[in-house]
């Protein structure tokens, strides 16, 4: 008897499981109505990747005026894109802003229909390489692509000043980059570094010959070097000049220093973008414009500065650390998105070979 | 006969409830997840096997399977001969210093293995402390020891993951059946033979259960194989998930996890079917306290063994995370220049930031951990006690989610609450229901071993006495597996209290966790001494949680 009734029990529960998974199909393909929820509130959400601190401090430049009216979610580039792409599977987009990653992201969201195009009356003052995304986006900053290096273990006459310095045999086992197939800004690196040598995959052969190490994120990548692991990476610059900042503030002498390269640094921009909803409150809708207003005035641009961030205005300053007349190397984020795959798979094809 | 009738009712009720929290914390998501793998989308349903086609027929998925299943079964066969050889000298022998020895396992325990990873590179890195010692005393060729490579992976989950073997098989040890070894060593058996022929078969459930347990985690272990097998492209399977995710390709990722989940599958019923039809009795009426071999003239030297590899294990990789987390720089000379409180600063300096995380993640630890281990007591029980179809099933389904990647676990959780009615996204009752998924597989497998090691006519004489089956349960068997509900605890309150990936996914403002500081810390400045004060303050409120259950325990005995 009881047997039967367990056995009558767990079967009806997997039928509902399903039933209910279908419902949750269902809901969706009707478009799911959870906004109005976050209309009566008035708060917008705000998904954001960057330091915390520099988070916290512009939220209450934003607020401190307009009250509290926004809910922001830290988190890193990668659970940025994961979080947002995965909600947009599911058919309901919880975010309002997103801010962070690289543009190819939001191509790809534009592309699937997820941005609201929004050009603020600041974006004519942003420099001529910043005033892309057609409105879908706004790009707020950049950061660059530069070689981090351990002063501690490289000498100053070989402190590598060239991209191509690094394909000598002298850097083998000394260098480290972020895998492309763990971390978005790395695949933007690839393609820097590849495009520079006219979409030839010389260059990561030779970082591979050179026994590159890898690693998932960034930031670890700018950790060997710190711990002396390795002696240079390939990075970007802001976390390097924070790692820098930090040492400084406890009053130690840094081990971590950037190399310019002279062909350039690799220009990664970050964008801010409004997520579409129809069903969004006007006043809600104003506070998401108001807060790309805010984060490319100069206020914001100031205080994003502190954090090593390079500014898209003009009327701000390079960020302490930084060459004034620093050559950038721009790239084509509309290529990228559409060979992300391709891109990819090269990077762990040439990796993966013994 | 009303009393009986109204303990059936009861019984079904405590099952019903069970099955629910199974239904919602594991059945449900996994569902939702098998279905986007077969690309049904939320916009239509079709059924297609796209995304299996394109995972299986990847030559670098493939290798990476491989190279998953030679790290999981090198752990596993790894951490029970050293968890398992520890458990033993510590129950049978006059070892001296147990204390101190169990002391130092329960420290490996809570070390986290970002931070294990990190510590044992300090050793054994290219700059480690090994390579320059051999380069500049003997003049070695640069770099004679290279850490990164699925063996090194394979060394650091050990070290990882033994300590678990080790609690759960103390526990199983301490109830070993004594007449049966004493039968042998009358029978003229040596103490190693009584061990090889005797005890250790009797405890080949609880060996197995465990073993299954760290089978599962390491191949759905992500951090470590990131910090040393990425470098230098010893890719497994949870890096390749990773990767389509990190390409926002959410089919392939999850329809690799599905793959993934399939081969723990394979595994599971591998060790059910070693099981089947077998007895394993070691708690039976007439069990007796174990005996205690003398080691003789080897108790010094195996002492000295034992603490030596200790101090390898727990010593310097605690005694690294202890004082990077008050140097001002990873790696800097010992003195007091260097010493400073900054990093602890740091973490409470956010606007209450660092507070409000570790109070919510010992709210969502002690609330998860605490359902985990009630309901996995009761499927170990439908598991083992009953004979209800389908008990195996259930039993698999409870312990999946430790087959996925975090990661895995909360993009489930996203398309399985995002929609009204069931509505949980952006709410803290997700980060519970993930937490508690996350949780159960530890909760189930600590102690569904050990409940087939105590003999089931113990139960019967209690039924014949009057006592209901749950009554008999509760009574006899549920005390002897006290110990191990309470190691399940502590390590699904330790997961939570680690956990990253599901809090960054998760979180809704005003309920970050531990996982969000420590995300958002390290991505700011990158700095691992920041990493190591975090971990500090987890292992420190570990220990005090630790004890208070000790004190609990204890003054409930008495």
């Amino acid at each position: 008897m009881k047997k039967n009734l367990m056995v009558l029990l767990m079967s009806s529960l997997l039928v509902l499981a399903f039933a209910l998974a279908g419902c949750g199909g269902q809901e969706n393909a009707e478009g799911g109505d959870s906004q109005p929820e976050q209309a009566e509130q008035g708060k917008a959400n705000l998904y954001i990747s960057g330091p915390e601190p520099m988070l916290l401090e512009l939220e209450k430049g934003f607020e401190k005026e307009r009250g509290d009216v926004v809910d922001v979610l830290h988190m890193g580039c990668g659970p940025l894109a994961q979080k947002v792409h995965t909600e947009a599977e599911a058919g309901d987009v919880a975010a309002d802003i997103i801010w962070g990653a690289e543009p190819s992201l939001y191509i790809q969201l534009q592309q699937e229909g997820l941005l609201e195009q929004y050009t603020s009356p600041e974006a004519a003052n942003l420099k001529e390489e910043c005033q892309i995304g057609d409105g879908y986006y706004t790009v707020c900053s950049s950061r660059y692509g530069v070689i981090a290096y351990n002063q501690d273990k490289v000498a100053k006459q070989e402190i590598p000043n060239s991209w191509n310095d690094l394909q000598e045999g002298y850097w083998k086992k000394r260098l480290a980059m972020a895998d492309a197939g763990q971390s978005a800004t790395a695949l933007a690196l690839t393609a820097g570094l590849t495009t520079m040598n006219d979409g030839k995959w010389d260059y990561i052969k030779g970082l591979k010959a050179n026994e590159v190490m890898l690693t998932q994120q960034n930031n670890q990548a700018v950790e060997r070097v710190a711990t002396g692991e390795v002696d240079v990476a390939i990075v970007p610059h802001d976390g390097v000049l924070r790692g820098i900042k930090k040492d400084k503030k406890v009053g130690v002498k840094s081990k971590l220093a950037i190399a310019w390269p002279a062909e350039g640094s690799i220009s990664i921009q970050r964008p801010i973008a409004i997520i579409a909803d129809e069903k969004r409150s006007d006043a809600n809708l104003q506070t998401c414009q108001q807060f790309i207003d805010f984060v490319i005035s100069p206020e914001a641009q100031t205080i994003m500065n502190k954090y090593g961030f390079i500014s898209v205005r003009d009327d701000v300053e390079m960020p302490a650390g930084v060459p004034k007349d620093i050559k950038s190397i721009n790239l084509d984020w509309g290529k990228i998105a559409a060979d992300a795959d391709q891109i990819r798979s090269n990077f762990e094809n040439i990796m993966l070979a013994k | 006969m009303q009393e009986p009738r109204n303990y059936y009712y009861l019984l079904r009720l405590v099952a019903l409830a069970a099955v629910a929290v199974l239904l919602a914390t594991i059945i449900y998501p996994l569902v939702v997840l098998i279905l986007y793998s077969l690309g049904m989308s939320f916009n239509g349903i079709s059924i297609s096997g796209l995304a299996y086609q394109q995972t299986l027929t990847d030559v670098k998925t493939i290798s990476s399977i491989y190279n998953t299943f030679y790290v999981a079964g090198g752990v596993s066969v790894l951490a029970i001969i050293l968890g398992g050889g520890l458990a033993w000298m510590l129950t049978r022998t006059d070892l001296p210093w147990k204390g101190l020895i169990r002391w130092l396992v329960f420290l490996a325990f809570i070390i986290p293995s970002y931070i294990m990873a990190v510590s044992w590179i300090e050793l054994l890195g290219r700059n480690g402390y090994v390579n320059r010692w051999l380069y500049n005393t003997w003049h070695w060729l640069e770099q004679p020891i290279d850490i990164y490579n699925l063996e090194g992976i394979i060394l650091v989950m050990t070290i990882h993951m033994f300590p678990l073997v080790f609690l759960t098989l103390c526990s199983a040890l301490r109830m070993n059946d004594m007449s049966l070894e004493k039968a042998a060593r009358l029978s003229g058996a040596g103490p190693l033979k009584t061990m090889l022929t005797v005890s250790l078969p009797l405890i080949l459930p609880s060996i197995l259960s465990i073993g299954l347990l760290v089978f599962q985690h390491t191949m759905a272990c992500f951090g470590v194989a990131a910090v040393i097998g990425l470098p230098t492209g010893n890719y497994i399977l949870t890096t390749r998930i990773y990767s389509a995710l990190n390409q926002l390709d959410l089919p392939v990722a999850t329809a690799s996890s599905i793959v993934l989940l399939l081969c723990s599958g394979v595994v599971f019923l591998a060790y059910n079917w070693s099981l089947r039809k077998k007895k394993y009795i070691n708690v039976s009426s007439h069990s007796q306290p174990p005996e205690v071999h003398s080691l003789g003239k080897w108790r010094i030297p195996v002492v000295i063994i034992v603490l030596a590899t200790l101090s390898v294990t727990t010593v310097v990789p605690l005694g690294t995370i202890v004082i990077s987390s008050f140097l001002k720089q990873w790696g800097m000379d010992l003195n007091m220049a260097s010493l400073t409180l900054e990093n602890y600063r740091a973490i409470f300096a956010n606007d209450g930031l660092g507070l409000r995380a570790i109070r919510n993640s010992i709210i969502f630890g002690i609330a998860a951990a605490s359902v985990a281990s009630i309901i996995g007591v009761i499927v170990a029980w439908i598991a083992n006690r009953t004979s209800v179809k389908g008990r195996k099933l259930m039993e698999f389904t409870a312990t999946w989610p430790v087959a996925v990647p975090g990661t895995v676990l909360a993009v489930a959780a996203i398309l399985a609450w995002i929609n009204p009615p069931l509505k949980l996204y952006g709410t803290p009752w997700i980060l519970v229901i993930t937490y508690i998924a996350a949780c159960l597989p530890f909760a189930v497998r600590s102690v569904s071993g050990p409940l087939q090691g105590i003999d089931l006519s113990l139960e019967h004489s209690a039924r014949i006495a009057g006592a209901s089956p749950g009554r008999a349960f509760w009574d006899i068997s549920l005390p002897v597996i006290t110990p191990n509900i309470r190691n399940g605890w502590i390590m699904s309150f330790l997961l939570v209290l680690r956990e990253i990936p599901i809090s960054i996914l998760l979180y809704t403002t005003g309920f970050e966790t531990i996982g969000v500081l420590l995300f958002n810390m390290r991505s700011d400045t990158g700095g691992l001494e920041t990493v190591s004060a975090i971990a500090v303050i987890v292992i420190v409120i570990t220990l005090i949680g630790n004890l208070l259950i000790e004190k609990v325990g204890k003054s409930r005995m008495e």
